[in-house]
């Protein structure tokens, strides 16, 4: 049952290609909070994006954005999104002036006066075309257009990808910024999971076209643990406590998603660390699996 | 609706005046002059300046843009026939502007090759029927496949199309028709012309009202059914 305490809620979605399941992928993002979509290359990230913003059909589960259904509701759903492609889809031979012109007309509550702030503060020139700046002015401009019509909940695919440290630090600032007007929310995409560790307060981690775990990102950064040991860890007596196991000669490591009952088996006879998101992600991606 | 065909706009308006450029140098080539040439160039002027949309926004993948707006997939699809309708009504002001032009310019045109003809209701329901055919055949393809797939489906249609005009033809000359002025043509004559003039002998045949009411619906019935298949078509597209 769809309340209105969250932003964004899917449930059961699914979606198919060729070579590509997308399957059963369940979330909540509640209102007022950054939410972090982690995952490797190709696990689904942009799928599910995308789906959001009914670019793609989905073959079944729901999508529910402050409790209206994406495809019955879809213009006053999109009315409310402010999205960021991970490519962003622009007129190359326009200029920023010209591509603000030509979206700003589909946005009843378009503020010319924050678009031209942001354009300052992001140092973008309104003259300039499309195809002369740069990938980071690119991602500040479609970020410019995005939160320039009051959006309740912002959608950003990658937005942070193949950009320098300076400019993710600044976006980073800006998103705080924007969650600072109460009821706003974000939904954030990337593989760098460093800036999520800064700002997201949950996260959801697909993997493979699956939910792997979506939580609040203290609870997750609390409950997983690096566990690093000899081939001991290898018992069976182990399995289900330890996943995305990696064996080298003599030294095995893996996480684990219960540190407190890792630390209570293993304490005295592995290294057992905190780990972050990015160990977490990696260990479940490149690991074998369970011990 | 108008929005959409603004965007367009914005993109394509110094191409589109270079389509322009191009149309009004060949208007005034005396090779020009008769009135199939106009009402092809006419029709390509039109659909040559969809395409150049077309292109442009294949070339930058924008459906993804205006895909993500609040819009729905039908008011994007007939934000596209809104401005295929539009840019009809500026091609026609064009070619007949031009026709208009040359028939004082030109000193004595040959009379079968009369551009002069083009400017008569006529003329301008034989430029409307082109023109609203041709676009009616290319957008679903293009809604529904994209620009590759769907140019290429649509030149099969075409010459399948072709193919089946010729077939028909030939079959009506050597049976019921074959006094026909239109089938009787050598290729120094002015097909556009006879193509005018049989509209107009249909004209004169049925009376003005019955001949409105038929004009209507062989313009509105290609293009409300193509408009339903593109919007059928593109509700299944994937960005």
């Amino acid at each position: 049952m769809a309340t209105v305490d969250y932003a964004l809620e899917i449930k059961g979605l699914s979606k198919s290609y060729r070579d590509f399941k997308l399957n059963d992928v369940s979330f909540a993002l509640p209102k007022g909070y950054i939410m972090g979509l982690i995952g490797p290359n190709g696990a689904g990230k942009t799928t599910v994006i995308k789906l959001i913003l009914n670019l793609l059909r989905r073959e079944g589960g729901e999508i529910r954005v402050f409790g209206r259904d994406n495809r019955e509701d879809e213009v006053e759903v999109k009315r409310r999104i402010g999205f960021v492609h991970d490519t962003p889809f622009f007129y190359d031979h326009m200029t920023c002036r010209r591509l603000k012109d030509s979206v700003a007309p589909f946005y009843r509550d378009w503020d010319e006066a924050l678009f031209r702030r942001l354009m300052e503060e992001f140092d973008l020139p309104l003259g300039k075309r499309f195809s002369r700046l740069s990938r980071g002015m690119k991602m500040k401009f479609s970020l410019a257009l995005a939160l320039s019509h009051n959006a309740d909940l912002l959608v950003l695919d990658e937005p942070t990808s193949g950009l320098d440290p300076v400019f993710r630090r600044e976006l980073l600032g800006r998103l705080s910024a924007f969650l600072q007007d109460g009821g706003k929310s974000v939904l954030f995409s990337t593989h760098i999971t460093t800036d999520l560790e800064r700002i997201a307060d949950f996260v959801t981690f697909i993997r493979d076209g699956a939910v792997v775990f979506s939580a609040a990102k203290d609870e997750i950064l609390e409950r997983w643990a690096v566990v690093k040991g000899g081939p001991e860890l290898l018992a069976e007596e182990h399995r289900g406590l330890l996943q995305g196991v990696r064996k080298r000669e003599f030294v095995v490591q893996a996480v684990s998603a219960d540190a407190a009952e890792a630390r209570r088996r293993l304490g005295k006879t592995a290294l057992i660390e905190r780990a972050s998101l990015e160990d977490i992600m990696f260990y479940l991606t490149r690991g074998n699996g369970h011990a | 609706m108008l929005k959409l065909c603004w965007k367009d706009y914005l993109a394509c308006r110094w191409i589109w005046l270079l389509a322009l450029l191009i149309f009004g140098l060949n208007a005034v080539t005396p090779m020009g002059w008769f009135s199939l040439a106009y009402m092809l160039m006419g029709a390509a002027l039109v659909f040559g300046c969809l395409l150049i949309m077309v292109v442009i926004e294949d070339k930058n993948k924008t459906e993804t843009l205006y895909g993500s707006l609040p819009l729905k997939r039908s008011t994007i699809v007939r934000g596209k026939y809104l401005l295929a309708l539009l840019l009809t009504m500026a091609g026609g002001i064009v070619v007949f502007g031009g026709v208009f032009l040359i028939s004082r310019i030109a000193k004595a045109p040959q009379l079968k090759m009369d551009p002069r003809l083009m400017l008569s209701f006529d003329g301008a329901v034989g430029y409307g029927l082109v023109v609203i055919g041709i676009i009616a055949l290319y957008l679903p393809f293009y809604l529904g496949f994209g620009l590759a797939r769907g140019s290429f489906w649509f030149s099969a249609a075409v010459m399948a199309l072709s193919l089946a005009l010729f077939g028909a033809e030939r079959f009506l000359a050597r049976t019921l028709l074959s006094r026909a002025a239109i089938l009787r043509m050598s290729v120094d004559e002015d097909i556009g012309g006879a193509f005018i003039r049989l509209i107009g002998s249909l004209r004169e045949s049925v009376g003005v009202p019955a001949f409105v009411l038929l004009v209507a619906l062989a313009a509105a019935i290609p293009a409300g059914l193509s408009l339903a298949i593109s919007i059928r078509l593109y509700q299944r597209r994937e960005f």
